[in-house]
């Protein structure tokens, strides 16, 4: 089997935050990326909760698996988002498999 | 005053509803509706209302009445946002201020279907153009909220002083009005009206047995709300005080200021009158609190959901219909 060293960055932010997020990531060329809407929790803004109504008491989980180039420019960008929105983002090192393509 | 018309109100089913989902919060019961269904039902009641104005319009015509009415409708949710809005600088900073404000200018859909459930229980008409008086209020306070905040904003900010993230804190006006004209209740609302008039008779017959269930859907969606109301209620810590007076308070100035106009400029009959009051008297816990928090980072929708659906919303489904209802035969 085949891995590449990559960097993967792990975002909880704001559900009303989410669309400008991802038309950064785009922006950026990251291969790809997972949310995983409607969370809810607990952090230094205190409880949120998914259940209400109000979009802006939603969370959004979101990772996105990239070079570190990549990884660096989504840090920037999401240190800038933080500044106002709640929420908090982790990066790790990772080994991402490089399937090999099925010959016909 | 007549008494019995809040206690009929308040015995009615979707109001004691509202009431057990307060209940289930305050006894901490494990009562919940999963949120895709209560997505749902904000959809059906958004749908069925517009459907139903477009049928209606579709048989009562348009008329320069109606324009004028509707022209009023869009004056008002741009005005109240202004007055609101220097009240609120009182007490808070330049950016709640103007989100606070913008959700007293917008609308709750809710609150109007109660309404036009509690005009139909008292078998009095009303204009299905009224739908789309709802829906030319729910943006224009966004855009006035968002003005304000430019205008007024503090330019001590330590972030403008250094010279940083000026392009991301400048208001991307394009996202803006998009969210506001086109956000997904806007546009349900007046694509089922504008339905309901091109396809008329032959549409509406067809519809009708999914209208039928309209008031069984608004009393589970109101025992939602009764829930989430408490929730938010509970969240009410700072400025609860100035937030629970301002929150009966503007709504009862705001109804006053819209029924004189109804009975004294507009001539409109008591059903649209009524729809008229409780439009301009209702406050947003959806649209605006979202738009204001992407367009104003730094407003806190701690205080901006709590006042409108913990405070506003049962103030208004509670005593404010059959108050407003009142005070539009003595006025």
């Amino acid at each position: 089997m085949n891995f590449e060293p990559r960097k993967k960055v792990e975002i909880i932010v704001e559900a009303v935050k989410l669309d400008t997020l991802i038309y950064q990531l785009e922006e950026i060329g990251v291969p790809g990326f997972t949310v995983v809407g409607n969370i809810s929790g607990k952090g230094a803004n205190g409880v949120l909760d998914h259940n209400c109504k109000a979009k802006v008491f939603e969370n959004t989980y979101l990772f996105t698996v990239c070079t570190e180039a990549q990884a660096q420019q989504v840090l920037e960008y999401v240190e800038e988002i933080l500044q106002y929105f709640s929420g908090a983002c982790f990066v790790s090192d990772v080994a991402a498999l490089v399937p090999q393509k099925a010959t016909p | 005053m007549d008494i019995n018309l809040i206690i009929s109100n308040i015995l009615s089913a979707p109001v004691l509803f509202f009431f057990l989902g307060m209940l289930a919060v305050w006894v901490k019961s494990d009562l919940e509706i999963p949120n895709a269904l209560s997505k749902f039902f904000s959809l059906y009641l958004l749908l069925d209302i517009g459907f139903h104005g477009g049928y209606e319009l579709y048989h009562n015509g348009f008329s320069w009445n109606i324009v004028a009415i509707l022209t009023v409708c869009f004056l008002m949710a741009s005005i109240i946002p202004l007055y609101s809005f220097f009240i609120l600088k009182r007490k808070f900073d330049t950016a709640n201020a103007a989100a606070i404000a913008a959700t007293f200018g917008s609308i709750s859909a809710v609150t109007f279907i109660t309404t036009i459930a509690f005009l139909e229980s008292a078998k009095i008409t009303y204009g299905g153009y009224m739908v789309a008086g709802m829906a030319l209020m729910e943006s224009p306070a966004i855009i006035v909220g968002v003005i304000l905040f430019q205008l007024f904003k503090n330019k001590e900010n330590n972030l403008d002083k250094a010279g940083k993230n000026q392009s991301y804190r400048r208001p991307k006006w394009g996202k803006i009005l998009n969210d506001a004209f086109f956000n997904g209740s806007v546009l349900l609302l007046v694509g089922a009206l504008l339905i309901g008039l091109i396809t008329g008779d032959t549409g509406w017959k067809a519809f009708k047995p999914f209208d039928a269930i309209f008031k069984g859907i608004l009393t589970f969606y109101l025992l939602d709300n009764g829930i989430v109301a408490a929730r938010r209620l509970k969240s009410l810590k700072n400025s609860a005080g100035f937030l629970i007076g301002f929150g009966i308070l503007m709504p009862l100035f705001n109804a006053l200021i819209a029924i004189v106009l109804a009975n004294h400029l507009l001539g409109l009959g008591e059903g649209d009158a009524l729809l008229f009051t409780v439009l301009t008297a209702s406050a947003s816990y959806i649209a605006v609190p979202a738009a204001m928090r992407l367009a104003v980072p730094e407003s806190n929708p701690a205080f901006t959901v709590p006042v409108s659906l913990g405070i506003v919303f049962p103030f208004n489904i509670i005593v404010g219909i059959p108050l407003y209802f009142y005070l539009i035969h003595i006025l």
